[in-house]
């Protein structure tokens, strides 16, 4: 491997890792506010990939265009799901929490097989691939875009978190749900308000990746394992942890995807996932549990 | 043989299923019934060894393709590529299944894991295994599987008629009911539940939580890979996405869960509900509307956690079907 192939996967790894922090974050969220695994978390992901697809081929939308349209679209999902279904299955038991969340993979997976058939679909935008040149490294533009837009948001995110009252009710809920319910906190709204915070977030994942990846109905499945390797890695609820996580399973990916196969990758995040947490039970950064 | 004097719906529910298999046995049936009844008691298989380590002891797994696949390619490359009987492959199973618990679950366990972390790492582990079964294709025959020659010779299981594979499964799965009954008429069992009701508490009054838990995920394990081998033996091809796929994970849970995965008869009362409804509308509609079925099991699947939240066998049953 020469230098620049080397640097070339470096930046992949970075990239790779920012979508999976973004992309995990809300996981996290949602794990927060309701102590619940959101294992469909990955078929939104996908949901958003074909609404940004069809938007491009039916109207010629450009999918960095489409961003605003997916936030809102997948926050008012999100808003709707927690009212209609997960505000009820959280006083279940935990075996008909995944029912539920296996039936919602079901649901979405087979919808989107039969709107849209199980072909690999993906944009062919020309200036995507425009090489932005830094002396002898090629970085495609739709890479360093896909990167910029999701550091910036990923930014604007932890602002909104701790710097805003909204931010600072999620974040009181996910703390401790009795206390912010005594001090006057309207848990409903706060959790509803989050969980659609959290799906905007895969939204966005979605449209970012889908100018640089191919979308199947299937592609849910391994974003949500690699998301929930990423937050329990970081230690659950600690956001730093979490991005070291991402950038460590993103050039995990980059780098053994390039040297042997995808799926080999994919085994690799998985076994290293299964030794450090051997060793460190509490997550790489995480405090004591 | 005490549970022979029982009495209730749940029992006789046994006992009709049992005259099921008899009469299939006796009358000859148009094939496609038939396949349909072996299905069916395929899943309720898995279904009751799913539910000794998830149900009782309230792990809940989303990997046991895992086990299948473990079961199933054990049995299949030890016939292909060395022409050993399966007979013999399914020592070779039961080994596998002992090896993945020892790699899975006494890590896990030691380490406290519990709740979605637990369900988190058997999907990862089951993942791991469909990826290498895709990567390693030289020997596994990747995403395309394996078809095994078929010789019709009884030493290596196969046979002609469909009834006898029948037998096969319907014998494994009494077999399945009667340890399952008999393990939790002793103090294993209630160990198992208390660890479910309730972790620390169990801890505090002395179990040994965690050579329970590996113990039943043991249990479970081999169960499964047994399965996983008859599969291998019925159908004379397995592929990744047949055994080892997430898809089947999910099926073997929800039908378990569905069903009741609290009760002896609760995951096999499950696998008679679904499978012959999912079996009729593939056909009935399969062509047309390929996807349908499992998006109304979807549908079906919330529908269910809501309104019987342990399951159906509890909901009918109005609770004589727990352990006792």
């Amino acid at each position: 491997m020469d230098v620049t192939t080397f640097i070339q996967l470096l930046v992949n790894g970075i990239l790779l890792g920012g979508l999976y922090m973004l992309f995990s974050t809300g996981l996290n969220l949602i794990y927060g506010v309701m102590k619940m695994v959101n294992y469909a978390h990955g078929e939104f992901l996908m949901l958003s990939m074909y609404a940004s697809y069809l938007a491009f081929s039916l109207w010629h939308f450009d999918p960095y265009y489409f961003l605003p349209i997916t936030f809102l679209l997948m926050f008012f999902l999100g808003y709707l799901l927690y009212w209609v279904l997960l505000r009820r299955i959280v006083k279940l038991p935990y075996s008909a929490q995944v029912m539920t969340f296996v039936g919602l993979i079901f649901i979405l997976q087979n919808m989107a097989l039969w709107l849209w058939g199980a072909d690999y679909r993906s944009l062919n935008i020309p200036y995507v691939y425009q090489p932005l040149v830094i002396g002898d490294i090629h970085i495609p533009l739709g890479r360093a875009l896909t990167l910029f837009l999701g550091v910036s948001i990923y930014v604007l995110l932890h602002l909104f978190l701790h710097k805003t009252t909204l931010g600072v009710f999620i974040r009181a809920v996910s703390q401790d749900r009795v206390a912010s319910t005594i001090i006057g906190v309207n848990t409903d709204t706060i959790t509803a308000t989050a969980i659609g915070i959290s799906l905007a977030l895969a939204g966005i994942t979605g449209s970012l990746i889908l100018p640089i990846y191919s979308v199947h109905p299937y592609v849910g499945s391994d974003f949500t394992i690699v998301g929930f390797i990423v937050i329990t890695l970081g230690g659950l609820g600690n956001m730093y942890g979490a991005l070291l996580a991402s950038l460590l399973i993103g050039m995990l990916m980059s780098f053994a995807g390039y040297l042997y196969s995808i799926q080999l990758a994919y085994a690799l995040a998985l076994i290293v996932y299964i030794v450090v947490l051997m060793l460190r039970p509490q997550g790489l950064l995480g405090g004591k549990r | 043989m005490m549970f022979l004097k029982e009495k209730g719906p749940d029992f006789y529910t046994y006992i009709f299923l049992n005259a099921v298999a008899i009469l299939s046995l006796i009358l000859s049936l148009p094939e496609y019934i038939l396949h349909v009844i072996i299905l069916s008691f395929w899943y309720a298989y898995l279904s009751t060894a799913w539910a000794i380590i998830s149900g009782y002891t309230g792990q809940i797994s989303l990997g046991h393709s895992l086990f299948v696949a473990a079961g199933s390619y054990a049995t299949a490359l030890l016939y292909h590529y060395y022409n050993i009987t399966p007979i013999l492959g399914i020592l070779v199973a039961i080994l596998a299944a002992c090896l993945l618990t020892m790699i899975i679950g006494v890590p896990s366990f030691k380490l406290g894991v519990r709740g979605p972390y637990f369900t988190f790492s058997t999907l990862a582990a089951a993942q791991v295994l469909y990826y290498l079964l895709i990567a390693y294709s030289q020997i596994t025959g990747g995403e395309l599987g394996l078809s095994l020659k078929y010789m019709g010779n009884p030493l290596y299981l196969q046979f002609a008629e469909k009834r006898t594979y029948l037998l096969m499964i319907c014998l494994l799965w009494n077999l399945e009911i009667i340890i399952v009954k008999a393990i939790f008429r002793k103090r294993i069992g209630y160990y198992l539940v208390a660890i479910r009701e309730d972790e620390d508490a169990a801890t505090a009054v002395g179990i040994n939580v965690f050579k329970y838990k590996v113990l039943a995920l043991l249990l479970s394990g081999i169960f499964t890979a047994i399965g996983g081998a008859f599969y291998t033996i019925y159908f004379n091809y397995i592929s990744p996405s047949s055994v080892a796929s997430l898809q089947l994970s999910f099926q073997i849970a929800t039908t378990a869960l569905v069903g009741g995965a609290r009760s002896w008869i609760g995951p096999t009362l499950g696998a008679f509900l679904i499978t012959p409804v999912m079996e009729y509308v593939r056909i009935r509609f399969g062509s047309q509307y390929a996807t349908l079925p499992l998006m109304i099991y979807g549908f079906l699947l919330i529908f269910i956690a809501n309104i019987a939240s342990l399951g159906l066998s509890r909901f009918l049953f109005k609770g004589r079907d727990e352990l006792k």
